[in-house]
């Protein structure tokens, strides 16, 4: 049995798993692609797309993506290591529905209000119900509220309606294609394609390279990543990677209790300018600040770097030398890894579902592996992979320190995010904080889950429940030991 | 014992780090320096603005492209070497 429902993820995975199996047993070949696309679908009857030699072309594309290379070979340009999210052409269904269109519920009825509603004279009434000219329409959307029957609707392509950016055009042959300069990265698009045509670039086989010529590494894991794998407890995961071929495995969490001390306290200072603040933790939503509202990410933003970031110069300043790879369920901190090139603070970034089909290749059971209890981060530090963790962390933090009072607004998912900043922008946002999740619901709810949301919270919830008693400040203590950076670097960009 | 260190950042892998370490493995067999030569991977080491990462003996070989392996590092190993 597979570990998705969806089919396309599951073909996603098994691509990464026996990529992950070659890269670990010195085996990857440059006919990789075809070795898989035949591997994959032996058969000579398709069973998703419309012939096997798509299907087969498909794999081909997922196959040189999972080795970090651009999957179009068609048009002959090299991927931008910046630009994370990719479409897979062959898998893209070019899906070009007419916007506007007119179901079977039309009745042909006497007020024609539809053809009264067009300003553009794009509709008449045929001989069994309203037609429209799409060369006319303007795609404007008012015959649709004007019929009583709700015959017409409106339908826009799953990964345009995603995009919050308006990064999602098509080609002359309806293939999506991606803005690079509008995209955040957010990967919405990947998450809400039903072809799964919209994947990230992986970098598992560098890591695996570097595992196998005895790199010394260490894994950070975000704290989402606490009941992703069935009942395999936290230390059961942890030990599971470290398996994998790194030298430890610890817990992003830990950067995130600096980040909510250490943020209130950057409140503080705003608050008696009246100046509100935003989050600075989600990459996604640092980004769409960054290039789409610049007037905020100046004025507004939380100059703090990420928990990941303050994690990685926190490693690297106790284990010089060592490389330091972030595991967790986001697309966008890969391209966040990226932009502090030369000498990055994390030098790889993986995903649960890379992980996961690491661990598969290598035959690692978590739920049978014998670990040693160890909490590192607080309980409020790990709830930052929850919509409103963030804001729940930093009033434990005002409450451990000076009992700063605020108030806080959260922006779920990447839309809302975009609506409070533009609200921000011009001086209308009523609260202090803005805390922005560019995924509905937080990280634990990221594109590159591998469980659903609502399981993952029960695990997660059951295993903190018993290790609320450490505070945030224990790790503050632990940390203002080591003198590093907290604040994230300007510019930067590839 | 000279080590080679390659970096296996994301940028240098981009642009093909890979080889490069196919590449020494490969002359290390031809040429027999199994005793005297190790490769290790390495990570950022400063230098993605002048070609592709490649320390020997803790000294950065600059301008290292996949295009001129064989005059670039081939010779400066076999300086080492002997």
């Amino acid at each position: 049995m597979g570990l998705f429902d969806h089919e396309a993820r599951q073909f996603k995975f098994d691509v990464l798993r026996e990529v992950s199996k070659s890269a670990y047993e010195g085996t990857l070949t440059p006919d990789i692609e075809d070795q898989l696309a035949y591997k994959l679908i032996p058969t000579t009857k398709a069973d998703f797309r419309c012939c096997v030699y798509k299907e087969r072309e498909i794999i081909r594309q997922r196959t040189r993506l999972a080795l970090g290379k651009s999957p179009n070979v068609r048009l002959k340009v090299e991927k931008k290591p910046k630009q994370i999210v990719q479409v897979l052409e062959a898998a893209c269904d070019g899906c070009t529905i007419q916007r506007i269109q007119i179901t079977d519920n039309c009745r042909k009825c006497m007020a024609k209000s539809c053809v009264k509603a067009c300003k553009f004279d794009a509709i008449t009434m045929g001989s069994n119900r309203a037609i429209i000219n799409h060369d006319k329409c303007k795609e404007c959307g008012a015959c649709v509220k004007a019929c009583a029957f709700h015959a017409i609707v409106e339908t826009v392509r799953p990964c345009k309606a995603s995009c919050c950016v308006d990064a999602i055009t098509m080609d002359e042959c309806g293939i999506a294609k991606i803005n690079e300069d509008k995209c955040i990265n957010c990967a919405a698009c990947q998450a809400a394609c039903p072809f799964g045509a919209i994947e990230d670039a992986s970098w598992i086989v560098p890591v695996i390279q570097l595992i196998k010529m005895d790199t010394p590494m260490i894994a950070m894991v975000a704290p989402s990543i606490q009941g992703q794998f069935d009942s395999a407890s936290l230390d059961q995961i942890k030990e599971g990677i470290r398996m994998l071929g790194f030298q430890d495995v610890v817990e992003v969490a830990v950067g995130a209790d600096v980040v909510a001390w250490h943020e209130k306290e950057e409140l503080k200072e705003k608050m008696e300018e009246n100046v509100p603040m935003t989050t600075s933790c989600c990459p996604a939503f640092l980004n769409l600040a960054r290039q789409h509202f610049p007037e905020v990410y100046e004025k507004n933003m939380s100059s703090m770097a990420s928990p990941m970031v303050i994690m990685a110069r926190y490693l690297k300043k106790v284990h010089p030398g060592v490389g330091v790879v972030f595991i967790g369920p986001c697309v966008a901190k890969k391209q966040e890894a990226m932009t502090d090139m030369p000498q990055p603070d994390v030098d790889y970034v993986l995903t649960y579902e890379e992980v996961a089909a690491m661990l598969v290749s290598k035959h690692i059971y978590l739920s049978e592996l014998e670990a040693e209890k160890r909490q590192e981060a607080s309980v409020f530090g790990r709830n930052f992979a929850y919509g409103q963790g963030v804001s729940k962390a930093l009033i434990q933090a005002a409450k451990e320190d000076d009992g700063l009072t605020f108030t806080a607004e959260y922006a779920d998912g990447c839309h809302e995010c975009k609506k409070q900043l533009l609200l921000m922008k011009h001086g209308r946002f009523n609260a202090n904080i803005l805390e922005g999740m560019s995924c509905k619901g937080g990280c634990s709810n990221g594109p590159a889950v591998i469980d659903n949301s609502i399981k993952i919270k029960v695990r997660f919830d059951k295993e903190n429940a018993p290790l609320k008693a450490r505070t945030i400040k224990e790790n503050i203590d632990m940390f203002s030991q080591v003198n590093i950076d907290l604040h994230r670097h300007k510019g930067g960009q590839v | 014992m000279i080590i080679i260190e390659i970096c296996i950042g994301s940028s240098c892998y981009v642009r093909g780090a890979q080889n490069v370490v196919e590449f020494v493995q490969n002359i290390i067999k031809e040429e027999h320096w199994e005793e005297k030569v190790t490769v290790k991977g390495a990570f950022c080491m400063g230098l993605c603005s002048s070609g592709l990462g490649v320390k020997v003996n803790g000294e950065p070989v600059i301008g290292v492209s996949l295009a001129d392996l064989d005059g670039k590092l081939r010779h400066v190993i076999q300086r080492e070497v002997s």
